[in-house]
Order: structure tokens, then C-alpha cells, then sequence
């Protein structure tokens, strides 16, 4: 195990909570997803329940593995997931968080894969590609969500405007660890909370979605 | 002094007859296995999976594992699982594909 420096400290600290919010979300999927609008979407979200575990898994595992601690069974998220996530109770809110939270999740992810250590970076990569089909799908709902008739843009706009903040807030503390880019463990090419704007403001316009 | 054995085939072979859960194709010609090194009785297996998510990972290291302390001369399987390079369908070999042509299942 390598010495327990600042930065291997916030670095364990952000792989437990990106592990903490893949539980959460592999666990809303069935519970939520299980009643999805319709019979692809439901195979869908089980299928990347799947997924999500499995990733949380290998990022509590590589936890461990960086304390150098037995890897244990774990039963529950430890306290890190972000709110938003917790609370997804419709599929409304699901794909709100599913979006906001992986689109979030994947930036810090491929900043950690130009890590200066080359065996953080090659944890990653895998995780990286599967992911990418996970927001890949959330994008694709939320655009319907949006342009769907009746109430459920509103409520899909106002589901996002929660979730959307609080994955801003999670990417503005992960940049103010600076200890984890001045020791490696993550590149420092471009600014996290800026990209999640980028990002964001593809999908909907300013006005109608708070990026603050 | 630790003797490194180079000939590793024998492994190799006996890991053909471990099947992947879920197709019956071994773990071999699935692509899984990234190299084998054996070191006085201890055989370390580096590998990996086809997707992180990967439900049956501790049945198929079981069923490496067994396989290999069936060999007379192995007192010891360490598998070291990672994931770079990442697996993809290109791994399979032509065995693998052939015998998903035949179920009709795409390896594209």
C-alpha cells in the first residue's frame, strides 16, 4: 500500500463516492427502472443496474485495495452518494440523476484516466467505454422526457433542475482538492464544472436548466 | 533461487476446459486470459473480464482456480484480474467465433 498521503486520501474519498452513487443508481434502476414506460426501457435500465453494480464494486474493491484493507461485502452505500440519487422515486427523477450524476461521474473518470500512475488510469478505462452507453441512453430520454406532451416536461425540467446543481456542487469540490492533481491521480487539462455546463447545455437551453 | 517456468502451454490447455458460464466457450478462446506464469507450484493468471458488471467473475475464478490444482505440480492459483487492455469482441478466437456463427449469435 502506498503512503497515506493528502491526495491518496481525497483520491480514496472520490473513488468511494463515485462507488457510493453507482450503487445508489444500480439500485434505483430496479427499483424504478423494473416500472419503466415501456418494455425496452425496463430490460434497458435492469440491464444497466447490472452495469452500475459492477462498476461500484470494482471501485469499492480498488478502495480497499488502495487502503490496504480486506475488500469486505458491502450492503449499503457509505453515506457519499449525492442526495439527488438517493431520493429518485419515478422514472422521471431517474433519468434526471442517471444523466446528471454519470455525465459528472464521467469527467472525473477520464480525468483519472491520464493519471500520472499508470495503474489508476488502466482501472478506468473499461469502466469508461461501458459507461458511456449508460449516458448515452439517459441523453436519449431526457430529449424525449423534454419533448414529451402534457405535464411531463415540466416535471422532467424541474427533476433536472435538482439534479443538475448538485452534480455542479459534487465537480466544484472535486476540483478544490487540488492534492489530487498535484500528486497525479488526476489531469488537470480542463475545468470539470465547466465541461458538465458544456455538456448540459447541449441537451437544453440555459434558461430553462440552472447549471449554478 | 525461484525457478520461472517458461513452458505455460499445459495451463493453457487445461484452461480451454473451463467454460465461460454463460456460453459454452472456454475462457481461452473467450479472450480472457492475458498470460500465465507458473514459480515453484504457484501459477499466477492475469485476466480479465468481459464487461466490469460481469455477474459470474468469482464462478469463473473458482473454476480456474479448481482447474488448475488439478494439475500434480500446482500447490497455488493467484489470479490478478484487471482491465486494460479493456476486452473486446476482437479477442475471441476463431474457434469462439465460429461456434456463435453456428448459434447465431453476433461476435461483431
Amino acid at each position: 500500500m502506498a503512503e497515506q498521503t493528502a491526495g491518496l486520501t481525497s483520491f480514496i474519498h472520490l473513488v468511494e463516492t463515485i462507488a457510493d452513487n453507482k450503487y445508489v443508481l444500480g439500485d434505483r434502476l430496479v427499483e424504478v427502472g423494473v416500472s419503466g414506460p415501456n418494455l425496452e426501457a425496463t430490460l434497458a435500465a435492469i440491464a444497466m443496474a447490472q452495469g452500475e453494480l459492477g462498476h461500484a464494486r470494482l471501485l469499492y474493491n480498488w478502495s480497499a485495495d488502495l487502503k490496504g484493507v480486506k475488500k469486505a461485502d458491502v450492503k449499503d452505500q457509505s453515506g457519499k452518494a449525492l442526495p439527488n440519487a438517493v431520493k429518485v422515486n419515478n422514472w422521471i427523477t431517474l433519468i434526471a440523476s442517471l444523466y446528471a450524476t454519470n455525465a459528472a461521474i464521467d469527467l472525473v473518470l477520464k480525468a483519472v484516466s491520464e493519471s500520472e500512475h499508470a495503474k489508476v488510469a488502466s482501472r478506468v478505462q473499461k469502466l469508461i467505454n461501458e459507461q458511456k452507453e449508460h449516458i448515452i441512453y439517459a441523453r436519449g430520454w431526457a430529449k424525449q422526457l423534454l419533448n414529451d406532451k402534457g405535464a411531463v416536461p415540466a416535471k422532467f425540467k424541474e427533476a433536472l433542475n435538482e439534479a443538475i446543481p448538485e452534480a455542479g456542487e459534487w465537480l466544484k469540490s472535486v476540483e478544490a482538492q487540488t492534492e489530487i492533481v498535484e500528486e497525479g491521480y488526476m489531469s488537470k487539462t480542463v475545468s470539470l464544472y465547466e465541461a458538465f455546463k458544456a455538456e448540459v447545455e447541449q441537451l437544453t437551453t440555459p434558461a430553462l436548466v440552472s447549471t449554478n | 533461487m525461484t525457478a520461472v517456468s517458461t513452458d505455460t502451454q499445459k495451463y493453457w490447455n487445461a484452461l480451454k476446459e473451463v467454460m465461460d458460464p454463460e456460453f459454452p466457450i472456454s475462457v481461452v478462446d473467450m479472450g480472457l486470459i492475458y498470460d500465465i506464469q507458473e514459480t515453484n507450484g504457484a501459477v499466477n493468471v492475469t485476466m480479465t473480464f468481459t464487461a466490469v458488471g460481469c455477474a459470474c467473475t468469482e464462478w469463473i475464478k473458482g473454476d480456474i482456480e479448481n482447474r488448475l490444482l488439478e494439475e500434480q505440480e500446482v500447490r497455488e492459483v493467484n489470479i490478478e484480474v484487471v482491465w486494460d487492455p479493456p476486452w473486446t469482441v476482437d479477442r475471441l478466437s476463431e474457434e469462439a467465433r465460429e461456434r456463435m456463427k453456428n448459434w447465431g449469435v453476433s461476435s461483431r
